[in-house]
């Protein structure tokens, strides 16, 4: 029998299977166009995907939405996987059992080169981000949570576009001032930008690694005659071996450097940058930050010294109060009961009293107050 | 060896075409889940100072041990974290178990707090709500209960005035802050925490979530959302994940000040177990800590490993030391179903055992 007739990939239609599954999407929100013949396999199901979420995302709740533009993006990194292994299996398909293992490894070996690829690329993070999207999406927000001083400054990629941004800020006080500030704002800004380049470089040989890992973890399941029977255990083994991979690499100590260069060279740009803000604020008579940080170091001073000043009082109070108490029970032992008694008390056996009698010589009564 | 993929096209076609189904489904599950609220057991405000607010519990036992317990919380992310849902929460099943609870919400800081130090926080709001605790229940001592960070507040706090503390209970408490597998830490040792603080100010919330994500970021930034799919059409599962998502996702604003002292002394130089902690003019040493101490720890935990925990033993004076491993996670302590069944009888027994 033709081998080709046994492979359930070459007998079956892909693309126009993927148009029946477009369809069946589409189908489930009413009044979504039906899409067109797809180019290829992945673009096909996020076309249908976008045609989906366009018909519907307007029914959804304000406050869920962010959760579902997250889980769309992870069903495009679904896809994506499911697409290379579909190729693979089509390509397994075809050489039959005996050579399945040369076919992944091959395809794995293609896949690798997209790092490869992506080391000569002018744009590195754009290239980085389609191939291990995950850590560099992570990076994204975290740089738009350092909240940079000038607008859409996450989206400059290149210093011109940096310089023409600061550029656009009103040119006031000294010229030479100005432009030694933003001489500096450009040395800061390419030292990020190189520092940034560098991590993400170091995540072209991890994304490597992770493929081998990802293929020795197949391997191991055919040792071991365990079948994989969907693409979910696909991408969850996908996900152990990035995990993995990424784990060992986060905790070199190469990466640890790399790590705080790419945060320090951020803060200090960010740090510059808003020195330059506060220029233009203050010359435009505005508070600034530089003020208002002074204004909120004094007060938090003036309220521990202010508390200090309370409690001292309060420690005062409580040592006057105690005084107070003191002499009240001097002043009460100086009551006429306890005179008497005192004044039977024979001379100088004790006791100190403030009289004015004397004792006449051979006895006679004590006179006392 | 035989080929290990056991996959045609048709069913590639209809797992994909399934996971979109439930997709779609999810959009009627979601719609139908209103606003996501932020705690569910009765409690009162009875103290506010600056952004802090200090909660009194209602009770829901008959009988209450005396001795107050006073939750002390990080001042990372929120500490509705302890009373997620009805099913969900450390906060009712300790009610449950007869515990006088409290619990300090720090708030969220803005620019106004940028100068606050861990003095103020430690020798400041938390004595201060302490004194609140002892005032109200009429007890001359609380019991604390500090979570993560909050429990190394704590340490510090009772080592310097163990006269207001009857009992210590720690929980995912990072101690040592330089063992082996603790990857946050060695994350923040080449950070220039100055030139940071400087820049920011405060630290943005969203900062500091994004250091966690990317701890583990296939994980929690992609394969969690395809499990989401998974139970999308289950409302009870898509709320309850809902409600973890919220929680991971409010991060207050660190306090520049307190966040420079606590990333420098305690993540860079370790100083905690070297007992050189500067707070203030005190100087912490966790041997001044001798009163029982319940040190529960997360054996899966990423964010504190367990010897990052278990390194009180060897730090604190007390003779009562208890150590308790979790088998979860660093949230999973607190959110999942063994948590809820496991945690609240072990903290009153405990509790209940010293009076």
């Amino acid at each position: 029998m033709d081998k080709k007739s046994n492979n359930p990939f070459m007998d079956t239609d892909w693309i126009s299977l993927q148009q029946q599954y477009a369809e069946a999407l589409a189908s489930l929100a009413p009044g979504a166009r039906t899409p067109s013949a797809p180019g290829t396999a992945e673009a096909a199901w996020n076309e249908a995907l976008d045609r989906w979420w366009g018909a519907v995302s307007g029914s959804l709740p304000d406050e869920h939405r962010p959760v579902y533009d997250t889980l769309l993006q992870q069903f495009r990194m679904f896809y994506a996987i499911g697409d290379q292994f579909t190729q693979m299996l089509k390509d397994m398909a075809d050489t039959g059992n005996g050579g399945w293992e040369a076919t992944m490894s091959a395809h794995f070996g293609r896949m690798k080169s997209l790092f490869d690829r992506a080391a000569g690329s002018a744009d590195r993070q754009s290239t980085a981000a389609f191939i291990w999207p995950l850590p560099f999406e992570a990076w994204k927000q975290g740089l738009d949570a350092a909240r940079p001083p000038v607008p859409g400054l996450a989206g400059a990629k290149s210093p011109a576009a940096l310089y023409e941004r600061l550029l656009s800020m009103p040119g006031i006080g000294p010229t030479r001032n100005i432009q030694d500030k933003l001489r500096e704002s450009l040395r800061l800004w390419n030292d990020y930008l190189q520092k940034s380049a560098a991590y993400f470089e170091a995540f072209r040989d991890v994304g490597k690694l992770s493929l081998d890992a990802l293929e020795e973890k197949i391997r191991e399941r055919a040792r071991t005659g365990r079948k994989i029977t969907s693409l979910r255990e696909i991408y969850d083994l996908w996900v152990d071996a990035n995990e993995e991979v990424f784990a060992e690499f986060a905790f070199n100590e190469d990466y640890l450097r790399l790590y705080g260069d790419l945060i320090n060279s951020l803060m200090a740009f960010r740090r510059h940058a808003g020195g330059m803000l506060d220029d233009v604020l203050g010359a435009a008579s505005l508070p600034t930050v530089r003020e208002t940080r002074t204004t909120q170091a004094r007060q938090q001073r003036m309220r521990g010294e202010l508390r200090e000043a309370v409690a001292s009082q309060r420690r005062t109070a409580d040592e006057l109060a105690a005084l107070r108490r003191e002499l009240a029970e001097l002043k009460s032992s100086k009551s006429p009961a306890k005179k008497k008694a005192a004044s039977r008390t024979p001379a100088g056996a004790g006791g100190k009293r403030k009289t004015a009698t004397k004792t006449a010589p051979g006895g006679g009564k004590k006179k006392g107050r | 060896m035989m080929n290990p993929f056991d996959l045609a096209p048709d069913r590639i076609a209809a797992e994909v075409l399934e996971y979109n189904r439930k997709l779609a489904e999810g959009m009627k599950t979601l719609s139908g889940i209103g606003d996501i609220p932020t705690g569910v057991s009765e409690k009162e405000a009875v103290y506010r100072e600056d952004k802090l607010s200090l909660y009194h519990y209602k009770p829901l036992a008959k009988k209450l041990q005396t001795v107050p317990v006073l939750i002390v919380y990080a001042l990372v992310n929120r500490p509705y974290m302890t009373d997620l849902q009805e099913d969900r929460s450390l906060i009712r099943g300790g009610l449950k178990q007869g515990l006088d609870m409290y619990l300090i919400d720090w708030g969220y800081p803005d620019g106004a707090d940028r100068f606050l130090t861990l003095d103020d926080y430690i020798n400041g709001y938390l004595d201060r709500c302490v004194d609140v605790v002892r005032e109200r229940s009429g007890s001359d001592k609380v019991n604390l209960l500090g979570i993560c960070q909050g429990g190394t507040f704590s340490l510090c706090y009772t080592s310097l005035h163990q006269e207001k503390i009857k009992n210590l209970i720690t929980t995912v408490t990072p101690v040592d802050f330089h063992t082996r597998d603790d990857l946050l830490s060695r994350l923040a040792r080449h950070i220039d925490v100055d030139l940071a603080v400087d820049a920011l100010g405060n630290v943005p919330g969203e900062l500091l979530n994004w250091s966690f994500l990317m701890l583990k970021p296939f994980r929690l930034m992609g394969q969690k959302y395809l499990d989401l799919v998974e139970v999308l059409d289950d409302p009870v599962k898509a709320e309850n994940f809902l409600h973890m998502e919220q929680w991971i996702f409010d991060s207050p604003d660190q306090a520049g000040e307190a966040y420079r002292e606590f990333i420098r002394q305690f993540y860079q130089d370790n100083a905690l177990v070297k007992a050189s902690v500067r707070i203030g003019e005190h100087t912490i040493n966790l041997e001044n800590v001798t009163v029982p101490v319940l040190n529960i720890y997360a054996r899966d935990d990423h964010l504190v490993p367990p010897d990052a925990s278990k390194a009180l033993a060897g730090c604190i004076g007390s003779q009562d030391y208890t150590e308790m491993e979790f088998p979860g996670g660093h949230i999973g302590i607190y959110v999942s179903a063994r948590a809820q069944k496991t945690l609240p009888p072990a903290i009153a027994g405990w509790l209940g055992e010293r009076g």
